[in-house]
């Protein structure tokens, strides 16, 4: 560790007050925006404080547009998709830290390799597929879609996680009359559970904040989600930023909210997965 | 049985993938050996490596991959410095409200992609934006600068929003590496007489690599990958100063109604990517036991 | 233009062919799978809020009227909206009815996902309500070919000029009537101390649609090319009118940024007060009212005549059928419900723009204040109608991607206008023989 010097103490404090800053200025101004009315926008000089702030940015967002059933749309595939996820990344994730196997390497790799084609040559070709199992227009799949595309990233994590985990608790449970199965779910889940959140946490943000297949796949605005509400407020001819902002603050406060308050679990789930004997 | 059991419990994961990942991608490899001009949907020969060949003399590929490249080293540089760095700061650092803060300064991470070009397109604005009127009362520079605008700020522009946001990741992934390293080990080092800048070395890095290696290589595809942020922001320009790969698949694709020669790009992109990978794990003398 | 479906062709295998995306395809073999109930007609949209909620509207009086048919208005964020029929149509899901631009009928056509509406239209009782412009525009956009009706015109825009009148009345100026005098107003209304510029100039996507009339104006012909398919629009005349174009920026009339700037940028700089004059549409009036401007902050006015010709920049909303319109009577139905003078009319009233139809053109609607000019524009036959190539396949990624690339280039000072318009001839020109080679000498040429 650091000795910690007042010189040093200083140097830290200016270094976080900088990120701190950094990280929340653009968020600051999002804010600020959101409660400015249209035409203050366009003022030179700037106002860093809106002078007449507004709610009517907010109100016309939450009234007279469809934004909170899109925020509920979100809610459903976001949180469904990560349950998926979660389950799909618990069972590998084991499976790739107790066991060594031919197949290891392999899968590791066609984990990586998916991750490496960009997703705007596989529209048309899922497209094609919903269209087949008649799931087009539904969030079903958007669900599924988030799914797959957070199966390896997750189940790497879950892998870690596992790792970090004493292989003889299962033993033991097993001796006891436990199937593997039962071990996995009774005695080795429960001990991960910080990861549990931390993978849950990132397959739910990824899938809250996707945009293009949620684009491609839904028809109705009935469907929508938050993010395409969003894209919506940008017209051929406007941008109606007040309101593209209050619509982003309020997208963004969910995630924050459950994000802050999770993420110290998330970073102790991370910690133990990185244990190494 | 017991020699499935791996396979079974990864079978979810197979069936999925396989499905709606690996179906998809194998029908863009096959596509890449066709012509399919949307224009012309019933005429679609099988016309071999014609595509390949035409990429390799196709200036606008090797300008965005060249694009390409610099967009993904400079963001990454940035990124996992200042990830880095705030990384160590929580890491040796004991303050009030520090819950608070992590939780405060963790969140880019939260935001869509979609939103954090908005927001710094907003800030970057030639007429209105934030960053010129600071840059201006700060004294920093004379008269309002278009960054978006400007062919040689465009890029950096994109990769500033894209760092904001990567940040986060690095920080939150190294964070929780360094604070697995068991204290025992630096009192040993302490013992020892060891300085900062040794201890680091010596106790820090070996403990962390493995995670340092995995969160670049998967950042660097993610970002290679990724053009979203950037279409949102300049569309690639002005005078395609901005168009990356990816951006120029999508083009391809959806302004140029190519899908054969989009899927052929893609492939390019994708081999990149792997070849990428086995050159970056090679020189990491990385081994693929645990992930993290 | 749609080609017999040929089974043997190269339809060999599987779903990993069917990516040959011809809606027949999809329609005949797959369509059935997702698909809508008996009676509901899809209608997609990517026209913006505002005409959405109108199109909306009328498919709720239409439902009240024939309970046994549902329209729904599939709307679409308007930025990816031609990208998203795209991939509905290769991916063999296609709406029923589609409303395109002119722009994008072409295309669509080629795509094979665009049906003939001849023969149901022979026996339409509003088939001769539509204006001769109207009508002109959509031979123009490959919409009506040889007497086949593909699609008929929802709605007129044209483009007309917008000065802020404080300026003017500072100056003691007037909207210019010829491009001559146009350029010195943009020189008077500049003033970098006030921080006010002449023009908003478009210098990224789609400023195509305001330099291309420009070059018409200068060389007093719409062709493109000549009798030998050789792209002309490298001449003398094209590269005076681009140079004109070019030096508003290079002199300083518009910001520097203009470079980077689209369609919400340069209205933006316009309605907040930067910019002095802008091109539009009639729909740019309600956002700049509601933007705070009003008949004393704002005037519109025809475009000026250039040297050789004054040009009419025209383009329209067409609505078509879709070649993979699940039930086509109902289909039918909507459609010649809705392109009825009696309710195109409203439409335009409530949407701003103009109806194609000749009831229409005499409502004092649209003959008075900041409509005046735009009628105009969009009845005036004398004028010049701007045209461009719609049927080359290259098109679309010519005008959104290269033309871009290329005029920023200029901008930039990287080249000059001629080598500019001698790089665009020579793309075309081999397009052009492409096409001609396929298809035989008879291209489409403006009307």
């Amino acid at each position: 560790m650091i000795k910690q010097t007042p010189t040093t103490r200083v140097i830290q404090l200016l270094g976080l007050s900088a990120f701190f800053v950094f990280v929340t200025f653009p968020l600051y101004w999002m804010i600020v925006t959101s409660f400015t009315p249209e035409q203050d926008l366009f003022t030179w000089p700037l106002r860093y404080f809106p002078v007449a702030p507004t709610l009517e940015n907010y109100t016309v967002t939450l009234l007279r547009t469809d934004i909170p059933r899109y925020f509920a749309n979100s809610l459903i595939v976001a949180s469904l998709a990560s349950a998926c996820t979660l389950t799909v990344a618990i069972l590998g994730g084991y499976a790739l830290a107790r066991y060594t196997f031919r197949g290891k390497q392999v899968t590791l790799l066609i984990f990586l390799a998916t991750q490496m084609m960009p997703i705007v040559v596989l529209i048309v070709p899922l497209f094609i597929t919903f269209r087949m199992l008649g799931l087009l227009n539904t969030l079903y799949s958007l669900m599924i879609v988030y799914t797959v595309l957070n199966i390896p990233f997750c189940t790497m994590m879950m892998q870690g996680f596992f790792a970090g985990v004493p292989a003889e608790l299962e033993e033991a449970a097993m001796v006891d009359g436990c199937n593997r199965f039962g071990a996995i779910v009774r005695v080795a889940v429960p001990l991960t559970r910080p990861g549990l959140i931390a993978t849950f946490l990132f397959a739910f943000i990824g899938a809250w904040n996707e945009l293009l297949f949620a684009v491609m796949f839904l028809n109705t605005d009935a469907n929508f989600t938050l993010p395409v509400g969003l894209y919506m407020f940008i017209s051929k001819y406007d941008i109606h930023w007040g309101r593209m902002m209050a619509g982003a603050t309020l997208a963004l406060i969910p995630a924050l909210v459950v994000f802050g308050f999770v993420q110290r679990y998330m970073v102790r789930g991370l910690a133990l997965g990185a244990v190494k004997g | 049985m017991k020699k499935a059991e791996p396979y079974l419990l990864l079978s979810p994961a197979y069936l999925l993938i396989g499905g709606f990942m690996f179906y998809p991608m194998i029908t863009v490899v096959l596509l890449s050996f066709r012509q399919y001009q949307l224009m012309d949907p019933l005429n679609t020969p099988f016309i071999g490596l014609e595509h390949y060949g035409t990429m390799l003399t196709d200036g606008y590929f090797w300008r965005s991959l060249w694009n390409s490249v610099v967009w993904v080293s400079a963001s990454l540089f940035f990124q996992f410095l200042l990830g880095f760095g705030l990384a160590l700061l929580l890491n040796s650092t004991k303050f009030w409200g520090k819950g608070l803060y992590q939780a405060i300064v963790f969140t880019p991470w939260a935001v869509s992609g979609f939103l954090i070009a908005i927001m710094w397109a907003w800030m970057l604005n030639g007429e209105f934006g934030v960053v010129n009127d600071m840059l201006l009362r700060i004294g920093l520079i004379d008269e309002k600068i278009g960054f978006l605008s400007r062919t040689e700020t465009a890029l950096f522009a994109c990769v500033l929003a894209n760092v904001w946001f990567g940040i986060t990741f690095f920080a939150i992934m190294l964070f929780a590496a360094l604070q697995a390293i068991p204290p025992s080990l630096y009192e040993a080092a302490d013992i020892d007489g060891a300085t900062a800048w040794q201890s680091f070395w010596r106790v820090t890095a070996p403990m962390v690599k493995s995670t340092i290696v995995v969160t670049i290589l998967l950042r660097a595809i993610w970002i290679f990958n990724w053009a979203d942020l950037i279409w949102v922001m300049t569309k690639g320009g002005p005078g395609g100063a901005s168009q990356t790969l990816a951006l120029y698949v999508f083009q391809k694709a959806f302004l140029g109604l190519d899908f054969g020669y989009s899927a052929a790009l893609g492939v390019a992109l994708t081999v990149v990517s792997l070849i990428f990978t086995a050159i970056f794990l090679r020189v990491s003398k990385f081994h693929s036991e645990t992930a993290f | 233009m749609t080609k017999p479906f040929n089974q043997k062709s190269s339809l060999s295998r599987r779903e990993m062919l069917k990516l040959t995306g011809s809606t027949i395809i999809g329609a005949y073999v797959f369509g059935c799978s997702g698909a809508t109930e008996q009676n509901t007609v899809t209608l997609f949209s990517a026209m913006g809020d505002v005409k959405n909620q109108a199109i909306t509207k009328m498919a709720e009086t239409f439902a009240q009227l024939h309970p046994d048919i549902r329209v729904e208005v599939l709307q679409v964020p308007w930025d990816q909206g031609r990208a998203k029929l795209i991939t509905m149509v290769a991916g063999g899901n296609p709406p029923d009815l589609i409303v395109l631009t002119g722009q994008w009928m072409a295309e669509f056509r080629a795509m094979g996902a665009i049906d003939n509406l001849t023969s149901w239209y022979q026996t339409w009782t509003h088939k001769d309500a539509f204006t001769e412009i109207g009508i002109r525009r959509c031979e123009i956009s490959a919409a009506i070919e040889d007497g086949q009706i593909y699609g008929l015109p929802l709605e007129i825009t044209t483009r007309a000029m917008f000065y802020q009148k404080k300026w003017l009345d500072e100056l003691g100026l007037e909207p210019a009537m010829t491009r001559s005098e146009w350029r010195t107003l943009l020189e008077k209304l500049t003033d970098p101390g006030k921080n006010r510029y002449g023009y908003a100039m478009r210098g990224a996507r789609g400023g195509f649609w305001t330099w291309w009339p420009i070059l018409e104006e200068f060389s007093g012909t719409n062709e493109w090319f000549d009798k030998d398919h050789r792209c002309i629009i490298n001449g003398p005349d094209h590269v005076a009118g681009l140079s004109f174009w070019n030096d508003i920026y290079q002199d300083g009339l518009s910001p520097k940024d203009s470079l980077n700037w689209g369609y919400n940028e340069l209205v933006q700089a316009f309605w907040s007060g930067i910019c002095g004059c802008i091109e539009q549409d009639p729909e740019v009036v309600p956002t700049c009212l509601e933007h705070g401007m009003d008949a004393s902050s704002l005037i519109t006015a025809v475009m000026p005549a250039g040297p050789k010709a004054q040009v009419a920049s025209n383009d329209i909303w067409i609505l078509s059928r879709s070649s993979g319109a699940q039930n086509k009577e109902a289909t039918q139905q909507f459609y010649g419900w809705v392109m009825a003078p009696e309710q195109l009319i409203p439409y335009s009233k409530a949407t701003n723009v103009l109806p194609a139809v000749k009831q229409g053109m005499n409502d004092p609607a649209f003959n008075q204040g900041f409509f005046k000019p735009f009628m105009k524009m969009a009845s005036n036959t004398a004028l010049l109608q701007n045209w461009y190539p719609s049927y080359l396949p290259e098109m679309g990624e010519f005008i959104e991607v290269m033309v871009t690339e290329e005029q920023q280039n200029m901008l930039l000072k990287r080249q000059s206008p001629q080598d500019t318009l001698d790089k665009l001839a020579d793309f075309l020109t081999k397009a052009q023989k492409k096409y001609v080679d396929q298809h035989g000498p008879d291209t489409p040429r403006p009307a």
